[in-house]
């Protein structure tokens, strides 16, 4: 997928885990691990929206677009 | 799910009608089959050709028929008594084997259709129990279904087809016109093309209810 969810970077910043950070937005570690791990279809602005109160972040801190490799080698 | 309950109840009224009009047309049966096998046992064997008939003569009478009545004629069945022996290639035409194999093809079909209902009809309850989607197999179970629907319809088709052309031979001097065009029957195909249909909306649904479970 295209985009990517760098929260990671922003937990390591604020000095969060995983677990404190799921009790914090209102979600599960394990929907929270599928969000860091790639593997999420969607997100709702809700959780979005909550992640960065949390984090004391900006949505494009934690989204990036990268392009697939099909569209670079084209 | 919200209506868990209701959904559950329908799939067990669903079940529970399958299986009373499985048994019920199991004891109908029960009396042909009675009857071929007592014929198989009196050890007389008969070659049966079965077919409709499309145009009967305006003559055509019974002995002691009203007058002012006409006769007309829509399906055949003509029987002969053959060798205990006969093996299928001889005394018959050289198709006999051909139609006894389509015919074994449409009935191991559609047998396996009845199964194949059941089993998707119990993974449907499993499913509604359990909150999840129907699994890829179960998807696949209902379009092999269809197909099988239609495959069955064909050979069953195939098979009367051939079956009508030997009917019009042995009729062709007694001025009854036999049904010679190949026929489907349509309820069948279309029952087919549903379960396909079915399969895709199983699909669809399958995959948005994948989203949704990975929507944070």
């Amino acid at each position: 997928m295209a985009i990517i969810i760098n929260i990671d970077v922003m937990m390591a910043k604020r000095k969060m885990s995983l677990g404190e950070l799921s009790e914090r937005v209102e979600i599960t570690p394990a929907n929270l691990s599928i969000l860091k791990n790639g593997k999420a279809k969607a997100v709702r602005f809700s959780t979005l929206e909550a992640i960065c109160r949390e984090l004391d972040c900006q949505p494009g801190d934690i989204i990036e677009w990268r392009p697939d490799q099909e569209t670079d080698k084209e | 799910m919200t209506n868990k309950k209701k959904v559950l109840k329908h799939l067990m009224l669903i079940y529970v009608f399958y299986f009373v009009v499985i048994i019920y047309s199991f004891f109908s049966s029960l009396a042909s089959f009675r009857a071929g096998y007592a014929e198989a046992r009196d050890e007389q064997r008969q070659y049966t050709l079965a077919s409709e008939i499309i145009s009967t003569p305006d003559n055509l009478k019974i002995e002691g028929m009203p007058e002012d009545w006409k006769l007309s004629i829509d399906q055949i069945t003509l029987n002969k008594e053959i060798d205990h022996n006969a093996t299928v290639k001889s005394e018959i035409s050289g198709q006999h084997w051909l139609v006894l194999l389509l015919n074994l093809w449409g009935a191991v079909a559609f047998l396996a259709v009845f199964v194949l209902i059941a089993v998707i009809i119990n993974s449907l309850r499993k499913a509604v129990r359990h909150e999840h989607p129907l699994m890829k197999r179960e998807i696949t179970l209902t379009r092999v279904i269809g197909g099988l629907v239609i495959f069955g319809e064909l050979c069953f088709a195939y098979a009367q087809y051939l079956t009508s052309r030997e009917v019009a031979v042995l009729l062709a001097d007694t001025g009854l016109k036999v049904q010679t065009a190949f026929t489907l029957n349509d309820i069948n195909i279309i029952l087919g093309v549903v379960f396909l249909y079915m399969a895709e909306v199983f699909t669809i649904g399958s995959e948005l209810s994948e989203e949704q479970e990975y929507t944070i």
